[in-house]
């Protein structure tokens, strides 16, 4: 287990490396520096030409002026203490203050988007599954497939427009009060209500296709103790696998929520670097999300054989 | 004796698209209490849809019609799924065929097993746990105590089928079904497990129906015979009268496809393929194309049921 899990470790240190260097690489070759542009979308000024000796001060102090592959040594030597220096929109800052800072509320967001979906694509899954090809189940399957295909953006607005600005419900922009919490949420929510609703019918469905279903049949079990018991329990292993990684693609994917209701999480620094050309933001998020994605994808495999007898008892016997 | 099952004109069919498929066409038969019936045929004779039917556990596809099924005085037909859930497990147990794939995985054996008590409020948790462990011992598992607390992947096929056999009889049955038990089986096992049913069946006075396609083993257990082909009864007997006096074409076909000890000449098949149940002729004998002693009236006209003896039914036109 633990040699495992070393390797898999070492496996996300090198793939780690790689994005660095691709983001760098893409990063560097987008044209346009971070003074002129701030110029431009700031001061709405129309010409980019910064005086050069200000530009000149200025790339000495970010190192802007050694040769790029010095650069990305100097990048890689503090990204491994998770030092990625100070922002250059936000000079006062470190970048990894601000991701210590935002990625709570970005996390917070996806987080209560999560729980919801699993609060409503399980039972709906199992209720689609139990009900397999009848009016509920095309109902459910109807509902999963709008989810999974709209994006949330654009679901955003939709429910912006219902919720906010016809039923009055809940105000359309805003930040600080829970209330604010439930366009965004429900916006977030809808995709991974679609994907756990799909994956939870299509694994159940395999589940109660089981000889051991029909075993808890003739023993007499009804709904609970069939479906429940024998049958989502087998379920909800293998769920995990979707429900992990999605959490993890949720915090990194709320940019245009964030936006959208100028909500101050992560993915709103994350978007608005890349258009200022914010070098170290860049680097220091892009890092950030990959990273996240790449550990919740390694613990949800630790929990699957935790929560698998067949892989649990193995280990233990051989340690 | 009394009967402790009675089926009259069951019908089980499955419709799939447009194909209708009659898996158990309009069969009748009864088990005397405390008895052994043997059900034999070849795959998809439709042994296991009848008693499948009889506890109404049948694909949603499908579609059960009887006459009755009287099973201790009560209508099985007539119960709601409630009341149907009730006779599951408590009063009608089943063994199923490959213990390999009806353990369910993640679940530990000895709960399980007291699943079967602890669903039908025979018992609370503690004395189920002890009586599922006198189970376990009583199947022949040792050390029961930890192996209650093992999962099914550290148990070797036989001992899962001796779980499921435990699984079944907990709930000490009127009616043991055991479907195929000992298929999966290799043969030294396979005769221990048919033991082990015959000594439980004995002690517990309990019916028993089993299905095979094995007819040593079916001979081996049974009091009665009954022989099936294409959904329907050919021949039914008592075991004396099936192994001095079988008569129907396909029973007598079947016998002598049976390897024996010191046989000398080569082991006889049966030619051709058992029907296609799609689209299977429903106006003569189903037997018709692959019958040695076929007459001309056998695909016109429906064979009907002939008593050779009071307890020797058969469906052939060579004996009428």
């Amino acid at each position: 287990m633990w040699r495992y899990i070393l390797k898999r470790i070492g496996f996300i240190v090198i793939a780690l490396f790689f994005v660095s260097l691709i983001t760098f690489i893409l990063i560097k070759s987008a044209p346009g520096n971070y003074i002129e542009t701030e110029r431009l979308i700031t001061q709405n000024l129309t010409d980019v030409n910064v005086p050069p000796d200000v530009k000149e001060a200025w790339e000495k102090m970010y190192h802007l002026d050694k040769p790029e592959w010095q650069q990305f040594l100097i990048f890689l030597g503090n990204a491994v203490k998770f030092q990625f220096g100070p922002s250059f929109k936000y000079p006062t800052k470190t970048v990894e203050n601000i991701i210590v800072e935002t990625y709570p509320v970005s996390l917070t967001l996806a987080g209560l988007a999560m729980l919801l979906a699993i609060v409503i694509g399980i039972p709906l899954g199992i209720l689609s599954a139990f009900y397999k090809d009848t009016l509920i189940d095309r109902i459910a399957i109807f509902l999963s497939m709008i989810g999974t295909s709209i994006p949330n953006y654009v679901m955003a607005v939709f429910l912006i427009y219902i919720l906010a600005l016809t039923l009055h419900l809940v105000p359309s922009i805003g930040w600080g009060q829970p209330v604010n919490y439930v366009l965004p949420v429900l916006s977030l929510a809808i995709g991974p209500i679609g994907s756990i609703t799909r994956f939870m019918r299509s694994s159940l469905i395999e589940t109660l296709n089981q000889e051991y279903i029909k075993v808890a049949r003739a023993k007499g079990g009804g709904f609970i103790q069939v479906v429940i018991q024998h049958g989502v329990r087998n379920s909800l292993i293998p769920l995990m696998t979707v429900i992990g990684p999605q959490l993890a693609y949720l915090s990194v994917g709320t940019l245009f929520v964030e936006n959208l209701f100028n909500i101050p999480g992560l993915g709103k620094f994350y978007s608005s670097a890349a258009v200022y050309r914010d070098y170290p933001m860049v680097m220091g998020t892009t890092l950030f999300f990959a990273g996240i994605v790449m550990f919740v994808n390694l613990l949800v495999d630790i929990v699957y054989g935790l929560l698998d007898p067949r892989i649990r008892k193995l280990d233990m016997n051989r340690s | 004796m009394t009967n402790i099952l009675d089926v009259q004109a069951l019908k089980t069919e499955f419709r799939r698209k447009n194909t209708l498929i009659r898996a158990v066409n309009n069969i009748s038969f009864t088990i005397k209490k405390g008895s052994v019936l043997s059900i034999v045929g070849e795959s998809g004779s439709g042994k296991s849809v009848t008693m499948h039917s009889v506890l109404r556990l049948i694909p949603s596809t499908g579609k059960i019609v009887a006459e009755k099924i009287n099973f201790m005085g009560r209508d099985l037909m007539r119960l709601t799924e409630k009341e149907m859930r009730k006779i599951r497990g408590d009063q009608i147990s089943m063994i199923f065929q490959d213990p390999m794939s009806s353990l369910n995985p993640t679940i530990k054996i000895g709960r399980q097993i007291s699943e079967v008590l602890l669903w039908h409020h025979k018992a609370n948790p503690k004395e189920a746990k002890e009586r599922t462990i006198r189970m376990l011992h009583e199947v022949g598992i040792a050390s029961p105590i930890e192996r209650y607390n093992q999962y099914p992947f550290e148990f070797s096929g036989g001992m899962r089928q001796r779980v499921m056999i435990a699984m079944a009889l907990i709930g000490e049955p009127r009616l043991l079904i055991a479907d195929e038990p000992t298929t999966s089986l290799d043969v030294t096992v396979q005769a221990q497990i048919l033991a082990l049913i015959k000594k439980m069946q004995e002690q517990n006075k309990m019916s028993v129906v089993l299905i095979t396609h094995n007819l040593a083993v079916a001979t081996m257990m049974a009091d009665e015979m009954i022989v099936m082909y294409a959904g329907q009864i050919v021949e039914q007997a008592t075991k004396a009268e099936f192994l001095n006096r079988a008569s129907h074409p396909y029973t007598v076909a079947l016998l002598g496809s049976t390897p024996k000890l010191n046989m000398k000449e080569r082991l006889q098949s049966i030619p051709g393929q058992p029907p296609d149940l799609k689209n299977i002729n429903l106006e003569g004998c189903p037997f018709v194309d692959r019958c040695s002693a076929k007459m001309e009236r056998c695909s016109r006209e429906e064979p009907p049921a002939v008593q050779l003896s009071p307890t020797h039914r058969i469906r052939c036109w060579l004996y009428t």
